[in-house]
Order: structure tokens, then C-alpha cells, then sequence
């Protein structure tokens, strides 16, 4: 649980670190008419996107919250620091990141069709995958279950990479699904 | 220059607003509909035009924020679209409504980033920074947040910020929107006085042309998407039907005057409206004495903003 805490914490602090001002919340920029004001700047619009939400000091600190909580978990755990398994967490936790990125968006689309009602969708989708994607989502079966590993990724956020990292889950290639 | 949106019409009944999400329904709008325009280098020109005539439009399209449908639009020996990280490098683009500053960040932090971003030499920036900060009185708000700042405050630091590369092309889209006289005064100063320091051109939209008049030589009424006038302001108001303003100060009654337009009687004075080609000024008042006691008269040219209310209210009728 606390290693499943530590690793939401985490994938929530990287988008705070690295997709800040609005770059995770583009309905916002949708919906206000400003996504082509980003083409006042005499640099490539993806090498604009790349870049301005990076505050690495700003959203630095509660990131360093969430490592410690996970390396807590895992020294709690035994778990095994070896090069494959460090390798998969990582390719997990960026996967997990772009997982709720690209949630976001998706949903964000919604601005150019509603661009009032609109603006601030990104934000719910955001709210929306941290808070269930902090808890596990183990009791939940049938069409929520699935819904909630497809249509809306909570369980990719943290719950189904944390089980196959620590070993909890059944599929030994468990790790591979959030990527 | 030519530009069409197409829009999404929306259902009015729920069933209509299914039955559009699978048979989406558009309907044309004609943003501009062949505006041809030359500014020259140095100008200062205002662009307006009653709400939705236009005129962001073509602001978008001199900075390359939109592509026309078809025309050529060069701006500095560019094409803005095709060329434009060496457009933009070279303009100052400035929306009144939306603010280009870190919204959570000091304005400080904002102009370091265009220092870094827009590849500014540190002594070009320091030089550019000091006549912005005393032009503008940026020196208050230097290290509040974006956020933090009132609407003149935001205004004159997003002016500031547009202009720190100095731009040889600056490009004001309702820069005075909302501010009061003050801030509204600064912001004009500053443009006039960085056109007449540097030759800058500058095209502004605004609503308001009282201030403009004092600013742009030359004014460009756009409407439905078309120039329909183009020249110096003093031409506008020579505008058939512009007239000029007549004030009488009676005993308190007040004159039938046949050849002027009654407009409204304000602190015991009479104001009409009239066009000197067709009656004179002493035919007025003679008119006027042989009714009432005219006990002062004034004359003077109507505002700029109510000769061209006068036009909006004719196109609009037209």
C-alpha cells in the first residue's frame, strides 16, 4: 500500500515537475483561444511544448516526498535492487506519467467543441486519476475493472504496475502493461 | 487577404444535439473577406471596425498566428507562416486580453525567460530593460506575480514584454482594453514614443479612437470583413453625414432648429448636430435668436468615436 502511495505521489510530482503552466492542462489553452499564442516564439511549437512546463525547483520538493516514500516501501518490502527490476520501474513510473498526460489530453479535446464548459476538463481528469489511482483497485471487477484499466487508466496511474513490481500480481509480464 | 472558420452549429432540442455528434452540421464564416492592405515602414496605423468586423483577424494574420485562405501576406520581406521563428523574432505581438507573462511566476522571472528563449544579448536586454522600466514603470511590479497584477498593471508589464527584443513590427490587439485613463495614457505614450525613437510600425485595434486619434496617421475601418475606408483620421470626419456640433445656451427654452439635428440638452445647453456644407453656422444662430435668447453658443467637431458610431450604426442599417 504505502509503496502504491509513494508511487502515485511520484507520478503526480513528475507532471508537476515537468508539464507545469498549463502544458498538462491544454484544455485551459483551448478553451481561453490561447494554444496558437505559442507561436509567438521564434522556437519550434514542440520544442515550446517540451520545455515550458519544466520547473524542476518549484515542483521539486513534494517530488522528493514521493521518493521517499517509495524507497521507505521498498527497503519495507526486500525488494530486489537489480538492474532489470530498476529498469522496469522506471520504464513504468514514465509510462504511468504519459499515461495520465495522454489522458488529459484526450479529454482536453472537449474544449474546442465547448470551450467554456470545457476549460477546466483537463483539470477533473487530472483530479480524477490522482485520487483513484492512489487507492488499490483489487475489489473492482467486471466492466468497472476493465473500464478502469482502458477507457479511464486509473489502475495504470500506479495500482497494476505496483502489483507487478512487487511480485502481487498473477502475470509475471504484469510490468508490461502500463508501458 | 481571405479567411474563412468554419463553425459547428449546435443542436437546440437534446435529439438535435445527438443526432449533430454523428451529422455535424457547419456553417461558413467569412473572417475577412479580401482585405488588401500596404503599411508603411514607421506608420502607425489603427485598425477598427464594429465587434466581429474583422480586425483580430487580420492582427493574427500579420504575425503568423493563422495562414490565409489565399493571399499573400508579407510582413518585414517574410511570409509569417512560412518563415516564422525569423518573423517573430523581429515583432512585438501583443493581445490586450491574454496575457503572454508566467502566470504564477514574478514578472522578473518572464522576461528572463525571453532573454534566454529569444536569444537576447545580455547588454541588448539590460539597455532595452531600462527604457521599458522607466517608460512603462515596470520597477513596481518587477517582482509580483502575474497574477497578483491589476489589469493596467498586466497590460503595461505584457507591453513591455512584446517590446523587450525591440521589434522593428509591433502588433496591438485592443492594447487598452479595460484600463483607466492613466495606464491607458502610458500605454499610448509609449507607442508614440517608440515610433518616433526608432521607427517602429505599429498596428493597433482599439475601441478606443479618441485616444488612437492622438497616435495613428492613418485609420483603417474594416466591416464584414472588408476595408471600407482607408486613410488619415481628418478624412474620416470630413465623412458626409460626420458634421459638426453645435452647443446653445438658452434661457431654457429650446430652439427648432430646421437645419440641425437635435442630440440632447445636458446642464440647462442644447447640442445639435449639423453639416456645415448644408447650413451655416450663422444661419444656425439666427435661426435659433428669433426663438429663444441665446444666451452662449460653442461649436466644435463631434468625437471621433461618435463619427464612427455614426458609420457602424449606418452599415448596420445599410
Amino acid at each position: 500500500m504505502l509503496f502504491l502511495v509513494g508511487c502515485s505521489t511520484t507520478v503526480e510530482r513528475i507532471l508537476s515537475a515537468a508539464f507545469t503552466h498549463n502544458v498538462s492542462h491544454i484544455s485551459r489553452r483551448i478553451g481561453r483561444g490561447q494554444f496558437d499564442h505559442l507561436l509567438v516564439h521564434p522556437q519550434p511549437l514542440w520544442l515550446t511544448l517540451a520545455t515550458e512546463g519544466f520547473a524542476p525547483i518549484s515542483g521539486g520538493f513534494a517530488l522528493v516526498t514521493g521518493i521517499a516514500i517509495m524507497s521507505w516501501a521498498w527497503t519495507g518490502l526486500g525488494l530486489p535492487l537489480t538492474l532489470a527490476w530498476t529498469g522496469a520501474f522506471a520504464v513504468n513510473l514514465l509510462s504511468s506519467v504519459c499515461v495520465v498526460l495522454a489522458t488529459m489530453f484526450l479529454w482536453s479535446v472537449v474544449a474546442f467543441w465547448a470551450p467554456v464548459a470545457g476549460e477546466e476538463i483537463s483539470m477533473n481528469v487530472h483530479d480524477a486519476l490522482g485520487s483513484l489511482g492512489t487507492f488499490p483497485l483489487d475489489g473492482i471487477g467486471g466492466a468497472m475493472g476493465v473500464g478502469l484499466v482502458t477507457v479511464f487508466p486509473a489502475g495504470l496511474v500506479a495500482w497494476m504496475p505496483v502489483r507487478a513490481l512487487v511480485g502481487v500480481s498473477a502475470e509475471p509480464w504484469g510490468f508490461l502493461l502500463t508501458p | 487577404m481571405w479567411k474563412s472558420y468554419l463553425q459547428r452549429e449546435r443542436g437546440s432540442t437534446p435529439s438535435e444535439v445527438v443526432a449533430r455528434l454523428f451529422r455535424p452540421r457547419f456553417r461558413t464564416i467569412d473572417a475577412l473577406r479580401g482585405i488588401d492592405l500596404t503599411i508603411g515602414h514607421g506608420e502607425v496605423v489603427a485598425l477598427a471596425g464594429p465587434n466581429g468586423a474583422g480586425k483580430s483577424t487580420a492582427v493574427k494574420l500579420l504575425s503568423g498566428l493563422l495562414a490565409p485562405d489565399h493571399a499573400t501576406v508579407r510582413a518585414l520581406g517574410c511570409d509569417p507562416v512560412r518563415d516564422r521563428m525569423r518573423f517573430v523574432a523581429r515583432t512585438g505581438v501583443c493581445f490586450g486580453q491574454r496575457t503572454e507573462l508566467w502566470w504564477d511566476h514574478p514578472v522578473a522571472s518572464s522576461f528572463d525567460w525571453k532573454r534566454v528563449v529569444w536569444n537576447i544579448e545580455r547588454q541588448d536586454y539590460d539597455r532595452s530593460l531600462a527604457v521599458l522600466t522607466e517608460l512603462l514603470g515596470l520597477a513596481d511590479i518587477w517582482r509580483t506575480p502575474a497574477r497578483e497584477l491589476s489589469l493596467g498593471q498586466k497590460m503595461r508589464a505584457d507591453l513591455a514584454f512584446a517590446l523587450l527584443p525591440e521589434p522593428e513590427l509591433v502588433l496591438l490587439d485592443e492594447p487598452t482594453l479595460g484600463l483607466d485613463v492613466l495606464a491607458k495614457r502610458q500605454v499610448l505614450e509609449f507607442c508614440q514614443a517608440i515610433n518616433e525613437a526608432r521607427g517602429v510600425t505599429i498596428a493597433v485595434t482599439s475601441h478606443d479612437l479618441t485616444d488612437l486619434e492622438a497616435l495613428a496617421s492613418r485609420i483603417v475601418m474594416v466591416h464584414k470583413g472588408e476595408v471600407a475606408f482607408d486613410g488619415p483620421f481628418s478624412e474620416l470626419r470630413a465623412t458626409p453625414g460626420t458634421g459638426r456640433r453645435l452647443r446653445i445656451r438658452t434661457d431654457g427654452l429650446r430652439p427648432v432648429l430646421a437645419g440641425a439635428r437635435f442630440l440632447e440638452t445636458r446642464d440647462g445647453a442644447h447640442e445639435f448636430s449639423h453639416d456645415p456644407s448644408v447650413t451655416s453656422l450663422p444661419e444656425l444662430l439666427a435661426e435659433a435668436e428669433a426663438q429663444v435668447a441665446v444666451l452662449d453658443m460653442e461649436t466644435h467637431r463631434p468625437p471621433i468615436d461618435d463619427v464612427i458610431a455614426g458609420l457602424y450604426e449606418r452599415w448596420r442599417t445599410t
